[in-house]
């Protein structure tokens, strides 16, 4: 028995032995490494993807980016609606009904040719279906039917005048196959197993292999429309810790891997990596519910924000690496974004002088209150991201100084959210941010009716605005719509808009062509890619 | 014996339906939803309407009670976040956790039995000074931060192994490969038990070394060697055994942690991010058949008893 | 176990007075001692000591290496490092003390209660105890803590519920030795009732090896609130804790590596310590195991 013992641990001894002198003979690992991953892309996902577009996440978005097309995609330069699987489109004169002419070179990764039917097929009887739920079915909502003209034309039409159709058509709408997936029944639909275990798409690259836990990779496809990509594959790692991804990235597993302003200084001793700061329709801010005092009184909104030094935030936590924000519409849309608007400098006497006004005076303990109620405000956040961390913990401070009794909850996100979107919203301030699709229109967000509004925002002037910019179509008028829009929402100040950051993303100067704009977009734009050396 | 065995299983039986109805508990406890209902741009309705179709809506004994039916007849549902059968994933799973668990055992032995031998021959030697003096450093050093440190060594600065993962993905998946993936894995979640094992084999064997049967044996003219080897070591099995056994399901639970440090494909990294994303499918699938290992594994060391100790006897 | 049968001839020490006696001429044990000592109090002074406010805030002075005001440099808020490293401790020493007595007082609650009552009361507990036992317990506390929010009270809860189960055992098996040893049935013939002789004379004959487990579980406790921490489950933000600082800095790992090494520090010294004294306890309880 002891001999048994004894011998047994003796051989897995020998076997941990055996495998570091191997390691040690076998070469460096990026050698390895870099054999086994020629001419292969690699990035990081936090979770196993679930290579079905109907439902959220990011890793989920992130691989059916290039697994799938959409009808419209944005341009590498200035994000505008250009075509994808679509050609090109022209609007009726009733201003509701589209017409799109498809690509006629386009084939699904099993051969099948794509035409109009799985586009109709697509938004009827997964976008729009109840029983299936898509979680981006508020952006194309406003879709009342769709007709097949022939194989390669399809008709859209809308409910209402909807200026922003295309830019949503791009945004995480990607078309799915009718000829696999017709015959499926709705349950079938909302998670079809099968389909998942070996998905088909018209994307630049098809499923190779999903091994949980690990990767998923993913092959050029030889067909795809714009012809076979450079690459021979895109391999997405299952890698949760952001040390490890670092690690990674420094090794060479990994291509590219969107870093925190922490991490900057580390990933700047990588010689083979660069940094690229990219723009990305965004912004972070810090949310009040408005139905609630104190936030109710606009003084005091205005107030809180006069209190916070943006400009420290930025160049502090962000590191410099964005733009104070001055409104919800991000500068990326240059047509329709101005900051000729009322702006909110670092200025601590102005914001007492407006809580004075607004009735909250400072106590013998330095705290404000009205009617003897102290002006006691908790500011959320959610856990792990340390740019958000920070942001609430120094907001916290920056309202204590103007004698507001702030505190700061962190809990994790999903806890947050699930709050937040309790109604009554419970919370009274946190901070967190919208990345949105590349178009000015906010409804969804600040529109009293908006399913997005979590700040409990109405307005009836601003409704008026945003309702008209949807409904207008010449982008003169529709830009003049916006200013005005963006004016009214900086002097309301319904939320403290803090910072369009930049995504800082970590790329080994080995990859060629990568188009320097957020990685959601630059996904969409991967034929060009290529490893060089 | 089969009926110290049925009993035995019995109990597991049951203790696994406790552990499901607390985690149950637990997980509709929990704040907040699993995160498929809270993307950020998805509207309150879709959220809604989701909820009904996942059953969430549903009154929690309800809930309960369809799932138990589902899992007795071998079907633990469908993970929120993968899309796949829970099983099919476990299934994928599981192997590279036990893969992993066993390194760590099997390293942890094979360090600490010599070295507990040799100290308990020699205590309050040199050498028995600088084995504890390890053993404490062992037990002492946190998790996260030793596995960071052997990343940072050995794959970022030396170059020598990988810093993650299990295979080089779009290489053969060869033995070697395995090896060089599984080495600093292995060591983080070995060393903790090593040094524990260490300290209990040098008891146990210093224990025996006294006993009189020993002294007698000694005294037979019986070399120290054999005296070693022959009796204090058998004994001393069975306290490593039993260590073992309740090391197991911390073992099992430190995986949780070295997984996620390595962006190793096992259960404990999964267990994580399934808890974090409100998986609800995977963490109860996951629960179930972690108990369900590590039950199995006691019932195992028991029997391993009866083999090393003539004197235990069960009926 | 008969270490506490004189030798003929010699005066009775108390079993307690006897294993100080031995505890004293462990030196690493009396080291240890010390130095815990000293770092218990030394938190405990923090709000005298620390030379700044723990949560003040000041952007401007993030991140900056040891100065003359601040000894041990800036965290990434610029708050002060020594300041929070003293507010830290109190935290992380807090949270291992109180969930070692919560843990303590349940495993007394069930060992006593299960030896002395027997029959159907003990088959009912030592079976919880040993299901508790053979159950991936940090496995399903991480779960726990996961899905219910990491609150002070919810991790003191979680380690103290998952690490109660020795000491049951062992209280169990020590009231199972004593109740029948002479005193105590002379007590129980004297008509004192049940729990007052369980109080009185049962439990304190286990004190040795309930504080052994005690000074093992501090560390143990310690060191997974550092371990929760990596995986945001430890003590939250903006309190500070060893673990969380620790936690926090792997992000500075390689910029600013003063941030990980003092909290790290600490948090080895002080389990090391713990390990140490709860050891050399353990072998003054119990000598048979420390001489030759």
């Amino acid at each position: 028995m002891l001999e048994h013992v004894a011998k047994v641990a003796a051989r897995a001894a020998t076997v941990l032995g055996l495998a570091l002198v191997l390691a040690a003979t076998a070469g460096p690992v990026q050698q390895a490494a870099a054999q086994a991953a020629a001419n292969t892309f690699s990035l990081p996902i936090i979770d196993n993807a679930r290579m079905w577009p109907i439902v959220g996440g990011l890793p989920n978005i992130l691989v059916n980016k290039v697994l799938y097309s959409t009808l419209v995609k944005y341009d590498a330069k200035n994000l505008a609606p250009v075509g994808d699987l679509a050609e090109r489109w022209t609007l009726a004169d009733d201003r509701l009904t589209w017409t799109f002419a498809l690509r006629r070179n386009v084939t699904w990764h099993d051969g099948r040719p794509f035409t109009a039917r799985d586009v109709k097929f697509t938004i009827e009887r997964l976008w729009l279906n109840p029983q299936v739920a898509f979680f981006q079915r508020g952006n194309v909502a406003e879709i009342s039917r769709v007709e097949v003209v022939d194989d390669y034309t399809v008709r859209i039409v809308t409910r209402t005048p909807f200026a922003t159709l295309p830019v949503m058509l791009g945004y995480l709408a990607n078309i799915l196959p009718e000829h696999i997936l017709g015959t499926y029944t709705p349950d079938q639909l909302r998670n079809p197993v099968d389909f998942l275990r070996n998905p088909i798409g018209t994307g630049p690259f098809r499923y190779a292999e999903s091994v949980l836990g690990s990767h998923v990779r993913l092959v050029a496809y030889d067909r795809y429309f714009l012809g076979r990509p450079k690459l021979d594959a895109i391999v997405f790692r299952v890698v949760a810790d952001l040390e490890q991804q670092l690690a990674q990235l420094q090794t060479g597993q990994l291509d590219l891997m969107i870093i925190e302003p922490p991490q900057v200084a580390v990933v700047q001793r990588m010689p083979h990596v660069q940094i690229i700061d990219a723009p990305q329709v965004n912004y972070t801010f810090v949310g009040f519910n408005n139905k609630v005092e104190p936030f109710t009184d606009r003084k005091v909104r205005q107030a809180l924000t006069h209190a916070v030094d943006r400009k420290a935030i930025l160049d502090k936590i962000y590191l410099g690496k964005g733009r104070i924000a001055t409104g919800p519409i991000n500068p990326l849309l240059d047509w329709a974004y101005t900051d000729k608007v009322h702006q909110f400098p670092y200025n601590p006497e102005l914001a007492h002088k407006l809580l004075e006004e607004a009735g909250w005076s400072k106590g013998p303990d330095g705290i404000r209150r009205k009617a003897g109620q102290p002006l006691k405000i908790t500011l959320d956040v959610d856990r792990g991201n340390p740019v958000r961390e920070q942001t609430a913990v120094v907001v916290r401070q920056y309202w204590r100084d103007v004698g507001v009794d702030a505190d700061v909850r962190i809990s994790e996100f999903n806890a947050l959210l699930a709050r937040i979107r309790t109604r009554p919203n419970p919370l009274q301030a946190w901070t967190l941010w919208y990345i949105t699709p590349p178009d000015p229109d906010v409804m969804g967000y600040y529109h009293s009716t908006g399913t997005l509004n979590e700040f409990g925002y109405a307005n009836p002037e601003l409704d008026h605005l945003l309702e008209q910019g949807r409904a207008t179509f010449d982008v003169k008028a529709r830009a003049k719509i916006y200013h005005q829009a963006q004016k009214f929402m900086a002097w309301d100040a319904p939320v403290i808009f803090l910072v369009y950051p930049a995504e800082i993303q970590a790329l080994n100067r080995r990859v060629r062509g990568w188009a320097p704009i957020g990685y959601r977009d630059a996904l969409t734009h991967m034929t060009g890619v290529s490893i060089g050396r | 014996m089969l009926r110290y065995l049925i009993r035995r299983l019995i109990q597991t039986a049951v203790l696994l339906l406790v552990v499901s109805v607390v985690v149950f508990a637990l997980v509709l406890l929990a704040p907040g939803g699993p995160s498929i209902l809270l993307d950020r741009s998805m509207g309150a309705e879709e959220m809604a309407r989701m909820r009904s179709l996942l059953g969430l809506d549903q009154p929690l004994y309800v809930q309960y009670t369809r799932w138990l039916a589902q899992v007795l007849r071998g079907n633990m549902g469908v993970s929120y976040q993968a899309g796949l059968p829970v099983l099919e994933i476990i299934g994928q799973m599981l192997p590279n956790t036990l893969v992993l668990s066993a390194a760590a055992l099997a390293l942890a032995l094979a360090v600490a039995i010599p070295a507990g031998v040799v100290t308990a021959a020699r205590p309050y030697t040199a050498v028995d000074h600088a084995v504890t003096f390890f053993c404490f450093f062992g037990v002492s050093i946190p998790v996260f931060w030793y596995g960071l440190m052997l990343i940072v060594l050995f794959s970022v600065v030396l170059n020598w192994l990988p810093p993650g993962g299990m295979y080089t993905i779009g290489g053969p998946r060869t033995l070697a490969d395995l090896g060089r993936h599984l080495v600093l894995p292995a060591v983080v979640l070995g060393t903790a038990n090593m040094a524990l094992f260490t300290r209990y084999t040098r008891s146990s064997v210093m224990a025996v070394l006294r006993q009189d049967y020993l002294r007698t044996a000694r005294a037979k003219g019986l070399g120290q060697r054999s005296v070693l080897y022959k009796h204090a070591l058998r004994n001393a099995l069975i306290t490593i055994v039993t260590v073992v056994a309740l090391q197991l399901p911390r073992l099992v639970g430190g995986a949780a942690i070295t997984e996620t440090v390595f962006a190793w494909p096992g259960m404990g990294s999964l267990a994580v991010r399934a808890a974090f994303e409100r998986d609800y499918p995977m963490i109860m699938g996951i629960t179930l058949v972690i108990s369900t290992v590590v039950a199995a594994s006691n019932l195992l060391v028991d029997l391993v008893y009866v083999y090393l100790d003539p004197r235990i006897r069960y009926d | 176990m008969s270490t506490s049968i004189p030798a003929s001839g010699t005066i009775r020490r108390s079993p307690i007075g006897e294993v100080l006696a031995r505890l004293r001429r462990n030196r690493l044990a009396v080291a240890s001692l010390l130095v815990l000592a000293l770092l218990h109090l030394a938190v405990a002074l923090a709000p005298w000591l620390a030379p700044h406010d723990p949560e003040a805030v000041a952007l401007a002075e993030r991140l900056q290496p040891p100065s003359a005001s601040h000894w041990l440099g800036t965290d990434e808020y610029g708050r002060d490092v020594l300041t929070r490293l003293l507010y830290g401790g109190r935290v992380s020493l807090a949270v291992g003390l109180t969930s070692m007595v919560v843990s303590m007082v349940l495993g007394v609650a069930v060992g006593a209660a299960a030896g002395y009552a027997g029959g159907v009361t003990d088959v009912l507990l030592m079976r919880i105890t040993d299901g508790m036992l053979s159950v991936p317990l940090f496995f399903i506390a991480l779960m726990a803590l996961a899905l219910l929010g990491a609150s002070m009270l919810n991790l003191v809860a979680v380690i103290a519920l998952s690490s109660w189960m020795t000491v049951a055992r062992v209280v169990r098996a020590e009231v199972l030795r004593t109740r029948e040893l002479e005193f105590v049935a002379a007590a129980r013939a004297l008509g004192c009732s049940g729990w007052r002789i369980l109080a009185r004379h049962v439990v304190p004959q286990s004190i040795p090896s309930i504080t052994v487990a005690a000074t093992l579980g501090v560390a143990y406790a310690i060191l997974l609130e550092t371990s929760l921490s990596f995986l945001g489950l430890g003590v939250q933000p903006p309190a500070a804790s060893w673990g969380n600082m620790l936690s926090g800095a792997r992000t500075y790992l390689r910029t600013v590596p003063g941030l990980a090494i003092f909290p790290g520090i600490l948090i080895f010294i002080t389990v090391l310590c713990y390990n140490w004294f709860g050891d050399g306890l353990r072998d003054a309880i119990d000598p048979t195991l420390a001489e030759r």
